[in-house]
Parts: structure tokens; C-alpha cells; sequence
């Protein structure tokens, strides 16, 4: 079907070139394009979600085997029972790890005024495009765009893009990215944006205001996004320049490296959030008995 | 559609390349990224025709723009359709019989490839990330030095007795 257009190689080109074009502006005028940018989650979504499940499988492939050769080097039963034991105590311990990740999720849950949902990140975009996840929860989950993602050690995100089953995750450390923040001591007002270095830059702090290194920084919740009081990270250091304000960069406090699983706030309705204000119970599920 | 590259063997790069980009997320912690949609394209515009190759070479860079997550669609299928032509056009050219050849020739591609994308996202964001601008070079670096054995061993199983300075 192409085979005839190899005489007319540039009017190939060109037309493909407009194409492209078109679909880059489309997505680019007044933010429309989501789509898009949906439809092509749900489309990844099933490769994301297989390598992921492979992937697993293949580590305890590999461990398994390792441990096999290491069984028949080793040739003798005292030895393969120490090994026994040790796989023993390996997983329980990692039980544990994931009871007490379970029981901080529980915790974040219990305090907040949102129903949550846990996801775990099934892919990581590249540092340079800005470190952006995806996450195994999408529409079907109740997740919609712009709802915080955090884990017990503060605030990962905001939920970008929402497809069916998976959502594309922002994180604060994106240059793109801003959170409305808070200085723990201080209490002043400013915004944290990502640096391409993976910190945070605190922006806005009026050079009257003191700031020392270690100094927590917290969501405002001025933002409309995160709640108020989650911790985003710390100060690591801070310049006096010349312009109107200081240069503060802030260390997170989530290492964006190994988060695995997340959890993600959906804003209550209405009338459950007036019923707890009203001193209520609330059941799990967010409705009252 | 080709002269010695069937639909189904298409078919498999665009499903390796879905593939592998997302595994190699995995990657990406330690500093590896390798383009493998620049790669899989090079070695289809071998054995097509120009008009060919930019077809495949778009269709390449919209299955890493899904699978890759880039910030916009249409990124990587614009700059990769001009490169195919670019790759079509190069082959025919020069001389590439072993990998470091070839290693040289991605080395070049990607480095254009990635200029593209870092002037689309300049021209079309208010705020281009500069990490990408920093990361150009040496993606291409990685993208040659992986790339170009794989590119060699592809070569020789589909024809393993010809290499690119045969070609007419």
C-alpha cells in the first residue's frame, strides 16, 4: 500500500511530519489532549502490568536459583538446614517489613479526611522526563486527576493522567511540579517546586524570615491538591543572594527511588465529611452505621 | 509492504519495542537508557523503501511515545520519521560492515533525534525540562554503545551473509 509512495519519499515525509505535528498541538492548546493521554495509558496498561507480574517472577526465579546452586556447593545437610532456616527467617522478616508498611498505611488512612486508595507502582519514567510513575489504580478505582499520593513518609504526588486501571503519577520532585508549602517553625508560606537534581527548591521566603538547615517544610494545603501538614521534606540549605528572596533547597522526605506502594486520597463527599465534623463515626467504607 | 521485511516481523519490533522500553524502566536507576525505537528503525530502513521507512519510523516513535512515558504524544513520532529518512538515505551512503560502524551511525541519529524532541519541547511547553537538554548526549552514548551490537547481531540473523555495504 506504501510501496508507490517510495518515488514520492518527501510528500511521505511531509504529510507524516504535519500529522505529528497536528497531534503535539492538539495536545498542547488549552491543556486539551487528555484524552489522549488516557487512551494511551490504557494501551500501555496491559504491557506495564504483565512485565511487571514477569519481573517478579523472575527475581524469585533468580533467588531460587541461586539458592540452588548454593545448596550444592555447600553438600551437606546441616548446611541446607541453616539455609532452610534463613530463607525461613528472611521471609518472616519481610513479613514484618510489610505488616508495619500495612500498619503506617492503616494510620495515614485513619487521620485523614479523604477515602484512600493503595496502589503500587508498576513503572518509572526516565529522571530527565521528570521521574513520572504509573500507578495500578485508575478510574475504575475511583482515581481521578489532581488526588494527592503519598506514603508514610510524606507526600510523593499528584495523580497526572488517569486511565482505566492505571494513572500516570507526578511527583513534587518534577520541575514542572508545585506544592503549596509551609515552614514547620516559622510557619511561613511559600511554594516548592522540583529541581532537576532530584531536591526541592523553596520559593518565596522573604529574607526576614530565618530558615536554618533541618528546618521541616509541610503542605499548606493552599493548593487545592495536598492536605494540610504533610511532610514534603527538609531544609538542606539556604543562600542569601540578591534577589527579593532566599534560595532554600529542601531534601524530601520520600526517597522517589524505592517507593513501591502508595496511597492515594479521594476527597470524601460532602455529606460524610459534615457527619464526621458533627462527631459521627464513620465506618471504614466512609458511611456512617 | 517490503522487499525482504514482512508485516509480521514489523509487527514483532513494535511489540519488542513496547516491551523492552517499559522493561527497561527498571533501568533507568542506573543512569541506562537505550533508544531501542531509534535502533529497531535504523535496521528496518535497511531493508525498505524512503516512504516506507518513514511510515515505519513513525509508527516506531508513536509505540515509544505510548509505552515511554513521554510528556506528549508525537514527539518521538515526528523526530523519528525524519530520522528514518535520514537513516535510509545514511545506509545507502556509507560503508557499515561491523558494529562500531554502526555504532557511529546511531551515535549520530540519536544525537539528531534528540535535538528534534529538545526543539519541539522548547517550542511547544513554556518550560522545557533541562535535564532532557542535558541528557542528549549522553543518551546517544548509551544508545551507540548497546545499540550498535545489537543492531549487528539483528543484521546477521536476518541475512547472515550480507552486511550494510552490500546493499545496492
Amino acid at each position: 500500500m506504501i510501496a508507490p509512495l517510495n518515488n514520492r519519499p518527501l510528500l511521505c515525509l511531509t504529510l507524516l511530519l504535519v500529522a505529528n505535528l497536528l497531534l503535539l498541538s492538539f495536545q498542547v492548546q488549552n491543556g486539551r489532549g487528555k484524552s489522549l493521554a488516557s487512551a494511551s495509558l490504557a494501551i500501555e496498561a496491559p504491557a506495564a502490568n504483565m512485565l511487571n507480574f514477569l519481573r517478579s517472577n523472575a527475581v524469585d526465579f533468580f533467588r531460587r536459583y541461586i539458592d540452588l546452586v548454593d545448596t550444592e556447593t555447600s553438600n551437606q545437610s546441616l548446611r541446607l538446614e541453616n539455609r532452610r532456616l534463613l530463607l525461613e527467617i528472611k521471609r518472616l522478616l519481610s513479613l514484618t517489613e510489610a505488616a508495619k508498611r500495612i500498619k503506617n498505611f492503616d494510620r495515614l488512612a485513619s487521620i485523614s479526611d479523604f477515602d484512600t486508595t493503595t496502589a503500587s507502582v508498576i513503572q518509572r519514567g526516565p529522571p530527565f522526563l521528570g521521574s513520572v510513575m504509573v500507578v495500578n489504580a485508575g478510574r475504575n478505582q475511583g482515581i481521578r486527576e489532581n488526588s494527592a499520593v503519598i506514603v508514610p513518609e510524606g507526600v510523593v504526588g499528584r495523580i497526572q493522567t488517569s486511565g482505566l486501571w492505571t494513572s500516570r503519577v507526578e511527583p513534587i520532585i518534577n520541575p514542572q511540579a508545585a506544592v503549596g508549602a509551609v515552614l514547620g517553625g516559622s510557619r511561613n508560606l511559600g511554594v516548592i517546586r522540583g529541581d532537576v537534581d532530584g531536591s526541592l527548591r523553596l520559593h518565596y521566603i522573604p529574607h526576614s524570615v530565618e530558615v536554618a538547615a533541618g528546618d521541616t517544610v509541610l503542605t499548606s494545603g493552599m493548593d487545592g491538591i495536598y492536605p494540610k501538614g504533610l511532610p514534603i521534606g527538609r531544609v538542606a540549605s539556604v543562600k542569601h543572594g540578591n534577589e527579593i528572596h532566599q534560595k532554600i533547597r529542601v531534601d524530601p522526605t520520600v526517597d522517589f527511588n524505592r517507593i513501591e506502594e502508595t496511597l492515594i486520597l479521594r476527597a470524601r463527599p460532602l455529606n460524610d465529611l459534615k457527619d464526621r465534623q458533627n462527631g459521627k463515626e464513620i465506618t471504614a467504607s466512609g458511611k456512617t452505621p | 509492504m517490503s522487499r525482504s521485511l514482512r508485516k509480521r516481523e514489523i509487527l514483532v519490533l513494535v511489540a519488542g519495542i513496547m516491551l523492552l522500553q517499559t522493561l527497561s524502566s527498571a533501568l533507568f536507576k542506573a543512569g541506562f537508557y537505550v533508544d531501542l525505537a531509534l535502533v529497531f528503525v535504523v535496521y528496518a530502513s535497511r531493508y525498505l523503501g524512503p516512504a516506507e521507512s518513514t511510515v515505519i519510523g513513525c509508527l516506531f516513535g508513536l509505540t515509544q511515545d505510548i509505552t515511554g512515558l513521554q510528556p506528549l504524544l508525537g514527539l518521538n513520532g515526528f523526530s523519528k520519521t525524519a530520522v528514518a529518512l535520514v537513516a535510509f538515505l545514511l545506509i545507502r551512503k556509507l560503508v557499515l560492515s561491523d558494529f562500531w560502524s554502526k555504532s557511529l551511525l546511531l551515535l549520530f541519529l540519536s544525537i539528531i533525534d534528540g535535538f528534534i524532541i529538545l526543539l519541539l519541547m522548547t517550542l511547544l511547553t513554556s518550560d522545557p525540562p533541562s535535564a532532557l537538554a542535558n541528557s542528549v548526549v549522553s543518551r546517544a552514548a548509551m544508545t551507540a554503545l548497546l545499540g550498535g551490537p545489537l543492531l549487528y547481531f539483528l543484521d546477521k540473523i536476518k541475512s547472515p551473509e550480507k552486511d550494510f555495504s552490500q546493499i545496492e
